[in-house]
């Protein structure tokens, strides 16, 4: 068990290079094609830490929080907790791993079972992973119930007597029972109402500290992001096109597809608005991505030096930036 | 006079005994070239009452109004052939999900020219050329060779596209584009609203855009209305309906962006959730998660009037201050 307790000066979550490709078929006589979901995508992640994952939809942000929870096998790379790789552990060990990394799902309304109530869906995983009898397996269900902010006569209903709003809070609760050191939250407010959405980022925030969990928050609305996240990735077609802090990344985003995305998003306050170039075409599918940089085709910097030779990430004002131009741009 | 007039527009299902009223007396006005605004959360009524408009709403839905008027005519005495000529024609809808607009049997190309048969007529060639300049005109690259695309084959981003050639083929007066961007990536949103508002400049077309995002209608509409729970809660400019709301409903859907709480730990909130078909309060429908409410709020229902050159429907107006001091007239703006 040794893999579950913190080590000094080692992360909690770091990813190494992980890549997953999908291997698509593209009809009869025709050979295969390689889908490259995630292509070498690194991080770490600390205690009770929030990275945000951003970027537009086809970009790999799902395929990463499937990767980490081990829902999938990545093709290559490392996922390590507190050290330790996970692809070494036995599948015993892989069982407590998947204890500790839970997942929120994006829509509450197909995540729930229908036919099982409140009681049985949280009950579950602390069947599965737990050795307890039934009446502690019920207190447990109902303190976190509590915590959560659901009612306890809410018990034995069903999933469709609630909104969308209780209905997150129950997928929270089902996340939490197990104590997990991080969750992956895949865009867990997007399709909720704006006063919905603010009771549920307050929550998860007093969850967070309460628990001490670390999250891994998928989404694609900024200012959400903004709010609730220590640092910002923003991933381009299965890379990492931007990787820093929070504050740092809004005040003065580096790479032009990061300034694009922030420029994008609708502003209330006249003097909050962005001004950049709006981007044009859509993003390229990931069968058969662009030579170079992979957002050569859309950005207004791009030379033949970036159609030709794919920037890697490095340092640039203490974030790291995969763009040939940074220091020309910023 | 004003291109779109709808006077206490309400909209029931259920029971003719114990109704459910999805929109409750809402009236408003659009005129050519312009674009108004509607937001609210889910279940303000917001889609549904420009379903009303088109006469989407099919039995057991009741439609009633005290008139409900396009260019003049009244859309609810009209025979039912006659609203069919100018829904679709004057008046284009776009549809939330662009991947369900449209049909997967048939190609883009068979859609659009469906619609320009209906209502244009012509030849078969004169219309495949008109679909060749719409597909044009909605930016889509390489128009020729996706006018035999099948929807499966497009990205979300084309779809809407497609969807929006369909609903100007056949120049109309009118749009009401219903969530148009909601299913898609914030640089393709930003692509779309452009192309919506530079087809509506163009041509001088009436837009009404129904949102949920209060951030895409201040950069996007002339007017603003709030809706909640069915009811028409403020209306007014865009440009200061969100810089000094009046409603303690528009003061607090503001609150509770992330981008009004940036330095604060955590955001604001509404308390519980937008009132359902069996717990609408007796006195006004926010009374129950109004931080302002009184005794009167929860027992008497308040009317819509004018406030500093809004609509309101409130008791106690916001002033300058965001205080509830205010007092609303009779009249509507």
């Amino acid at each position: 068990m040794s893999f579950l307790d913190a080590k000094p000066g080692v992360p909690l979550l770091e990813s190494d290079d992980l890549v997953r490709h999908y291997e698509v078929s593209r009809g009869l006589g025709k050979p295969s094609a390689m889908v490259k979901a995630l292509d070498g995508v690194s991080f770490t992640l600390e205690a009770k830490k929030t990275l945000a994952v951003v970027g537009e939809s086809g970009c790999g942000k799902s395929t990463l929080g499937r990767q980490l929870t081990l829902i999938e096998k990545p093709s290559a790379g490392q996922l390590k907790i507190n050290g330790e790789a996970v692809g070494d552990l036995s599948d015993k060990e892989a069982k407590l791993f998947r204890r500790t990394v839970q997942m929120i799902f994006q829509n509450p309304y197909g995540s729930l079972n229908p036919r099982k109530k409140v009681g049985q869906i949280l009950g579950e995983p602390v069947l599965l992973n737990m050795d307890l009898g039934r009446k502690e397996r019920e207190e447990r269900v109902r303190d976190t119930m509590a915590k959560v902010g659901l009612r306890p006569e809410f018990y034995g209903r069903y999933p469709h007597m609630f909104s969308g709003g209780q209905r997150q809070r129950i997928a929270i609760a089902r996340a939490l029972i197990l104590e997990p050191k991080v969750i992956v939250a895949d865009e867990p407010v997007s399709a909720l109402d704006v006063s919905v959405q603010a009771q549920v980022l307050n929550l998860m925030m007093d969850l967070q500290e309460e628990m001490n969990v670390a999250y891994v928050f998928i989404s694609h609305d900024l200012s959400v992001v903004r709010h609730i996240a220590d640092d910002v990735m923003v991933m381009y077609l299965g890379r990492v096109a931007e990787k820093g802090p929070t504050e740092e990344i809004f005040a003065k985003p580096l790479h032009p597809y990061t300034r694009a995305l922030l420029a994008s998003a609708p502003k209330i306050d006249p003097a909050h608005r962005v001004k950049a170039e709006p981007l044009t075409g859509e993003l390229p599918s990931p069968i058969n991505p662009p030579s170079g940089c992979a957002f050569h085709k859309r950005c207004p910097f791009a030379t033949d030096h970036c159609a030709q030779v794919r920037p890697e990430l490095r340092m640039y004002e203490g974030r790291e930036v995969a763009c040939h131009r940074v220091e020309e741009i910023a | 006079m004003a291109l779109l007039e709808v006077k206490n527009l309400t909209v029931e299902f259920g029971s003719e005994d114990r109704p459910f009223r999805a929109v409750d007396n809402v009236s408003y006005s659009v005129d050519r070239g312009e674009v108004l605004g509607i937001v609210g959360e889910s279940g303000s009524g917001k889609s549904v009452s420009s379903l009303a408009v088109m006469g989407l709403i099919d039995f057991p839905g009741r439609v009633t109004a005290d008139s409900l008027t396009f260019d003049g005519q009244d859309l609810l005495t009209m025979s039912p052939g006659k609203r069919r000529a100018i829904t679709g024609k004057d008046i284009g809808m776009i549809f939330q999900d662009p991947m369900s607009a449209l049909n997967p049997c048939f190609t883009v190309e068979a859609q659009i020219m469906e619609a320009l048969k209906v209502h244009e007529g012509g030849s078969k060639k004169e219309r495949r050329e008109r679909t060749l300049d719409l597909l044009n005109q909605v930016g889509i690259p390489d128009p020729k060779s996706r006018m035999t695309a099948y929807p499966h084959q497009l990205s979300g981003g084309m779809s809407q596209r497609i969807v929006i050639a369909m609903a100007i083929a056949c120049n109309p007066r009118l749009l009401i584009a219903d969530e148009p961007t909601t299913a898609l990536d914030v640089t393709i949103q930003a692509q779309i609203i452009d192309l919506l508002l530079k087809l509506q400049d163009d041509s001088d077309m009436a837009l009404i855009l129904i949102t949920h995002d209060l951030a895409l209608v201040s950069e996007a509409a002339d007017r603003i209305q709030v809706m909640y729970a069915g009811q028409l809660f403020e209306s007014g400019p865009a440009d200061s309906i969100f810089a000094a709301p009046r409603h303690p409903y528009t003061q607090a859907l503001l609150e509770a962006l992330p981008e009004r709480s940036e330095g604060h730990d955590r955001l604001r909130t509404i308390p519980g959730v937008v009132p359902g078909q069996y717990d609408r309060p007796a006195g006004c429908l926010l009374a129950p998660r109004c931080r302002y409410a009184n005794d009167r709020c929860v027992v008497e229902r308040p009317d819509v009037g004018a406030y500093n050159g809004r609509d309101v429907r409130c008791f106690y107006p916001l002033d300058d201050h965001g205080q509830p001091t205010g007092q609303t007239t009779g009249e509507t703006v």
